[in-house]
């Protein structure tokens, strides 16, 4: 178990320190291989997984020297690719929740949870626009929710993408993938919000918690 | 010749072991008294090893003195730092304002003598012993403090490379610190080995104690201590984080750094990973620091990636590593109940 805990502080460790790019190309690898660590029974295990995410959604792109001269003078640019990182790490959680959610063990659940967690308090520090904020609920309501659940507009987004799932192939699908980056943030949130909303009421004690939490630090987003 | 053939004094430093008392108890009656002693002691000691260090050259003062020479420094150090723990006591005011300055002056002074009129290894070794012995932890750090100041000032005053004149004792002294039962005096002596990014090793001393340090840390599911490890991985931190201020150092310069190979060939597979999984969470803790210092290497930058993978390929569960337990234990329990079962059945069969 030790050697789980520290292994996994030490990849926490490495991710920080990449730049956007790498951190990017590394990102189905290490979620593949932490996979099995979110049903540990160790909660300082399942917690250095989080903490994976977290480093993932911290990557400082404002270092990447890899960018281009014009794009890494560009200030939106350089904030755009850190944003990338935080949709990479809520598609990829949320696609596991909805594809295992059934079958789920409160252990993951919970690794989830704390994954979530990890996105918002990373959004609660970041410069979010006013515009994104006012569309947060969109994907929520009535007109948008009818023909479309979360795993099949994150398989339909993603489907061409590094994050890996397997399920049955999409449904019918609505909500066409959203060219701005923030928007599909605010998609994919709002979907993981919505299940934290049903988590709140769990038999345990620790996936209510961290539930609740996340949904605290949303409200102070939005 | 003359001079080394005069007669030495009789003389209590020439008579052998010394009968040193205990430290005296403050509060007991004859506290005053046992001080006075120590101190006319003290100042005896002095006198008679001053006029044996001009009579005598270094190796006959220690042939002469060397059965004295341990009960000598009990007295130096017991006296100098052994009442730290009632300074603030307010019976002792005046001892603390009068008496201790006059031992500590006594103590220093004959400390002094002592480290000039010796051979170098032979005091160092005496200073190990001393320090191993002493049961009283804050004397002990203290021993190994000054171990430490003396073998710097022995390396500044050496025109020539003091490690290779002296280089297994100093080796010893440290090795012995950083493997102390204490983690005041492990920390204390990983913090001396590098200061202000100066170091009174030269490169290879500092390779020779990274290389025993390894050897300590890749013991330690034998015969190693939990504490030796831990202090050989605080030393091992101090190497790396100097090697990182050289990094620092030679940065835009057209000689550029590179790791030393020894360092780079062993950090990684024979101090962190294999520390990763240790029983102690100290020891783990400091193995954590070290990996995130070397991710500070610029070549670790570059070769991230196959830092990273070889990190994703001790996190893949083998049947060895135990790494998921609630994969790995309920069918081992499954087949312990089966088996249990199976015998129980034969059991009744067989009658």
């Amino acid at each position: 178990m030790q050697q789980a805990e520290s292994t996994l502080h030490a990849v926490a460790s490495v991710v920080e320190k990449c730049d956007f790019q790498v951190a990017s190309s590394l990102f189905a690898n290490v979620v593949e291989s932490i996979q099995p660590y979110t049903r540990h029974q160790s909660s300082i295990v399942r917690q250095a997984v989080a903490d994976i995410f977290r480093s993932f959604a911290d990557v400082d792109s404002n270092n990447d020297s890899t960018v281009g001269s014009s794009e890494a003078a560009d200030g939106d640019s350089s904030k755009s690719s850190r944003l990338l990182l935080v949709e990479m790490v809520c598609a990829h959680c949320l696609i596991r929740w909805h594809a295992n959610l059934v079958s789920m063990k409160w252990v993951e659940k919970e690794s989830l949870l704390l994954a979530f967690e990890a996105v918002t308090e990373h959004l609660l520090s970041a410069q979010i626009p006013a515009a994104a904020i006012e569309d947060v609920h969109w994907p929520l309501s009535d007109s948008n929710t009818v023909d479309a659940t979360a795993l099949d507009i994150a398989q339909h987004w993603y489907s061409s993408s590094s994050i890996s799932f397997s399920n049955t192939a999409p449904a019918q699908v609505t909500v066409n993938f959203p060219e701005n980056q923030w928007t599909r943030v605010f998609t994919l949130m709002a979907f993981a919000l919505h299940s934290c909303a049903t988590q709140c009421a769990d038999d345990i004690y620790e996936v209510r918690r961290i539930a609740t939490q996340v949904r605290i630090t949303w409200w102070c987003i939005v | 010749m003359a001079q080394q053939q005069k007669e030495a004094p009789s003389c209590l430093i020439l008579a052998g072991a010394l009968n040193i008392k205990s430290l005296p108890k403050p509060g007991s009656k004859d506290f005053s008294a046992a001080v006075s002693r120590d101190l006319s002691l003290l100042s005896t000691l002095n006198k008679e090893f001053r006029e044996l260090a001009e009579s005598r050259d270094a190796a006959q003062v220690a042939e002469q003195v060397s059965a004295s020479l341990p009960s000598v420094l009990e007295l130096v150090f017991t006296r100098r730092y052994g009442w730290s723990e009632f300074k603030s006591h307010p019976g002792l005011r005046d001892f603390f304002r009068t008496s201790k300055p006059k031992l500590d002056g006594e103590a220093d002074a004959l400390l002094k003598l002592l480290s000039e009129s010796l051979p170098a290894n032979v005091f160092l070794d005496l200073f190990l012993q001393q320090a191993q012995r002493q049961k009283d932890a804050s004397i002990r750090r203290q021993i190994f403090k000054a171990n430490i100041l003396y073998i710097k000032s022995l390396v500044r005053s050496k025109t020539q490379s003091a490690q290779a004149q002296f280089g297994s004792s100093i080796l010893n002294v440290i090795l012995a610190g950083l493997t102390d039962v204490w983690s005041s005096i492990r920390k204390d002596t990983a913090r001396s080995l590098f200061v202000k990014g100066e170091s009174f090793l030269d490169p290879d001393g500092v390779k020779s104690i990274y290389t025993a340090l390894v050897n300590i840390v890749s013991r330690s599911d034998s015969d190693s201590k939990w504490q030796s490890v831990d202090g050989a991985l605080h030393g091992i931190h101090a190497i790396v984080v100097d090697e990182l201020r050289q990094q620092a150092d030679l940065q835009g310069t057209t000689t550029g750094y590179s790791p030393p190979h020894y360092l780079w060939e062993t950090i990684q597979h024979d101090v962190c990973i294999p520390m990763f999984g240790h029983s102690q969470g100290d020891i783990r803790s400091n193995a954590g620091k070290i990996f995130l210092s070397f991710l500070g290497f610029r070549r670790a930058q570059e070769e991230r990636t196959g830092i990273l993978d070889s990190l994703l390929a001790q996190l893949k569960p083998r049947a060895d590593n135990m790494l998921l337990p609630d994969f790995t234990v309920r069918p081992v329990t499954r087949f312990l109940a089966h088996t249990c079962m199976i015998s129980i059945v034969l059991s009744i069969a067989t009658g």
